[in-house]
């Protein structure tokens, strides 16, 4: 049995390009998904933190940033509380990065308008019910992208 | 087969940690006194599944006295019986769970009686009760 193939230099450097562009379609769709995990999470860790000073609420922060020591499109996203200024709590002077273990651990202790584990319960209710739903819609939209470019 | 927390405690005592549920071991609840005691805390785990008989579960392990360095080593000995290689752990004859350490014991607290307290959390897989 023999296969016969003819490829153009034209078509293959058309190819090439094409991939690229999904390529990079799919590096904006990684730091898009990303950023919406992170702003979901927080979204839901927001809801749950104590609030009797709401301190520890406008600490909540999160960044994305391209990982330098993975190639390709990789983007770490860090969601936490202690940062925008460590705010200071008006009732004990005490900054916020200074009791939030305590705040999040300590199931014993009462919580205003709020409760314990106040990120670890959304990030693993994200991780269990929602990550994949938001991996497949950018990366959908990240193809579609692409497809709707070549098209062209 | 008791409930989760009662199994962990009974295993606890069994190896000479805690002297027995109520005295020194509580779940769900932390006493003011005696000073020295260790908390069994259950959070949320993993939805259950119905065509699934084993369900994953979320224990935090806390640790309080007044001796940070006893505490310590308190924490770190429990932390010592949940580990095993096949992380399969059989706390009664009718109870196993496979349990993930989820970090190692850290300083949760040092409370108004000058009491530290740490702390570690766990994922344990087990039967439905």
């Amino acid at each position: 049995m023999r296969v016969k193939m003819d490829i153009s230099s034209s078509e293959l450097s058309q190819f090439d390009f094409a991939c690229m562009a999904v390529m990079r379609n799919i590096g904006t769709g990684t730091k898009k998904a990303t950023i919406a995990a992170c702003e979901e999470i927080l979204d839901m860790s927001r809801a749950q933190v104590p609030k009797d000073t709401w301190t520890m609420l406008s600490s909540a922060f999160y960044e994305v940033k391209r990982r330098s020591d993975v190639a390709g499109y990789s983007y770490q996203g860090i969601v936490g509380y202690g940062g925008n200024g460590d705010p200071v709590n008006p009732k004990t002077g005490k900054r916020a990065s200074s009791y939030m273990v305590k705040l999040h651990e300590d199931m014993s202790a009462p919580h205003v308008n709020g409760k314990a584990k106040f990120l670890e319960d959304p990030v693993r209710e994200y991780a269990e019910g929602k990550f994949y739903r938001t991996i497949f819609q950018y990366a959908a939209e990240a193809i579609a992208a692409s497809n709707a470019m070549n098209a062209r | 087969m008791a409930t989760l927390l009662i199994d962990i405690g009974t295993f606890l005592t069994a190896n000479g940690v805690t002297t027995g549920d109520g005295v020194d071991l509580f779940r769900d609840f932390r006493p003011e006194d005696p000073d020295d005691v260790v908390v069994l805390h259950e959070y949320p785990g993993s939805p259950a599944t119905p065509y699934d008989s084993i369900v994953h579960r979320s224990v935090q392990v806390a640790v309080r006295g007044i001796d940070a360095d006893l505490v310590r080593a308190k924490a770190l000995r429990i932390f010592e019986l949940l580990t095993a290689e096949n992380r399969i752990i059989e706390f009664t004859p009718d109870r196993w769970g496979q349990v993930y350490l989820r970090q190692p014991p850290f300083k949760m607290d040092t409370d108004v009686r000058n009491r530290v307290i740490y702390a570690f959390n766990t994922g344990i897989t087990t039967t439905k009760e």
